[in-house]
């Protein structure tokens, strides 16, 4: 009997038959923006004076060269959009209008009201958003392909304004926390 | 006399199918923080690179039984862990000690149902410790919430023969 209750013992005490193991991982947040060119981001717009007395500037240059792209990822309940301002004088009586095409790529985070463009937009020296509801989301990186086109162009604001000249700016893009 | 060999019968196969026992001998938890440098971002546009494995002796386990083990792993999942997230596991070594150990060697995902990760033929004077266990997180996205999450990893150990 002695060794039987040795065997009980064991068997009830010795030996635990489930162990733990804590995983965890901390995904941080992460904010990211980048344009892609042809070549370059710079680009050149001009208007060109009418031929004939009585008819209004030529304006319809523009630039389609630029890509935005970006990596966004947020902590859950919270947004992020896209500004774009400009730093310099814009030409007396024209506006720098800004279109950006829906998104189209390999990327993800952009359905669902994700990650969506509010609309056109004229940049000024104040900050303006036009993507909007940005969550986790990424762009994909092919130049051409992958991101929102963008597309530069002149309009005439104020006709008594317009002067003669080259102005110089800088467009500025920002990913923000709503 | 066969009341007494019955009870020591009873009492043997008892103690056989009990007394088989899993401990782990290293540290308890694996916490990825901060993400791999594979895994930082650099260039705007880019997910994550998809995956984080920790070093290949992360959790060791000591066996110890007297019959054909199964070695099971199951994730006890919590509120605080995104099913986007799999973890798979694998043993990566064969430990030290002179029980036999079998499958086990590549990486197998790790479900919330007990899934066998191996056997072992476990004795008397065949135990084994040390067996090392490693792991990988796959599905990093940007598209999950920035947070940190965690999980259980419950190991059991049960009768085969």
């Amino acid at each position: 009997m002695r060794y039987l209750l040795i065997l009980l013992l064991l068997t009830k005490f010795c030996c635990s038959r489930a162990q733990n193991v804590t995983v965890g991982i901390t995904m941080p947040s992460v904010a990211l923006l980048d344009l892609l060119g042809n070549g370059s981001t710079d680009f050149t717009l001009s208007s060109t004076a009418p031929s004939e007395a009585g008819n209004s500037i030529n304006t319809t240059s523009s630039n389609l060269g630029t890509w935005l792209i970006f990596t966004s990822a947020i902590a859950s309940g919270f947004s992020r959009s896209i500004k774009g301002d400009v730093s310099g004088t814009l030409p007396p009586g024209i506006r720098l209008r800004l279109d950006i095409s829906p998104y189209t790529g390999s990327g993800q985070g952009f359905t669902g009201g994700n990650s969506i463009v509010t609309g056109n937009v004229y940049l000024t020296n104040t900050a303006t958003s036009f993507i909007d509801n940005i969550k986790g989301a990424f762009t994909g990186i092919a130049y051409g392909s992958d991101g929102f086109k963008l597309k530069y162009s002149l309009e005439v604001q104020t006709y008594a304004d317009i002067r003669s000249g080259t102005s110089v700016l800088t467009v500025r893009y920002t990913i923000v926390d709503n | 006399m066969k009341i007494r060999l019955l009870i020591l019968l009873i009492f043997a196969v008892n103690f056989v199918t009990k007394a088989q026992g899993i401990t782990i001998t290293s540290a308890t938890s694996w916490t990825v923080s901060p993400l791999s440098s594979a895994n930082i971002i650099t260039k705007a546009g880019k997910d994550y690179a998809g995956f984080e494995t920790s070093p290949a002796n992360q959790t060791l386990l000591k066996l110890t039984g007297t019959v054909l083990c199964s070695i099971n792993i199951q994730q006890v999942t919590g509120a605080n862990w995104d099913s986007n997230l799999k973890i798979y596991a694998r043993r990566s070594g064969a430990g030290t000690g002179l029980a036999i150990l079998l499958g086990g060697g590549s990486y197998q995902l790790v479900t919330t149902s007990s899934t066998q990760l191996f056997t072992a033929a476990l004795g008397i004077l065949l135990g084994k410790e040390d067996i090392p266990i490693q792991y990988q997180i796959q599905g990093l996205s940007v598209l999950l919430p920035a947070k940190s999450y965690s999980t259980t990893i419950m190991y059991t150990i049960s009768v085969v023969l």
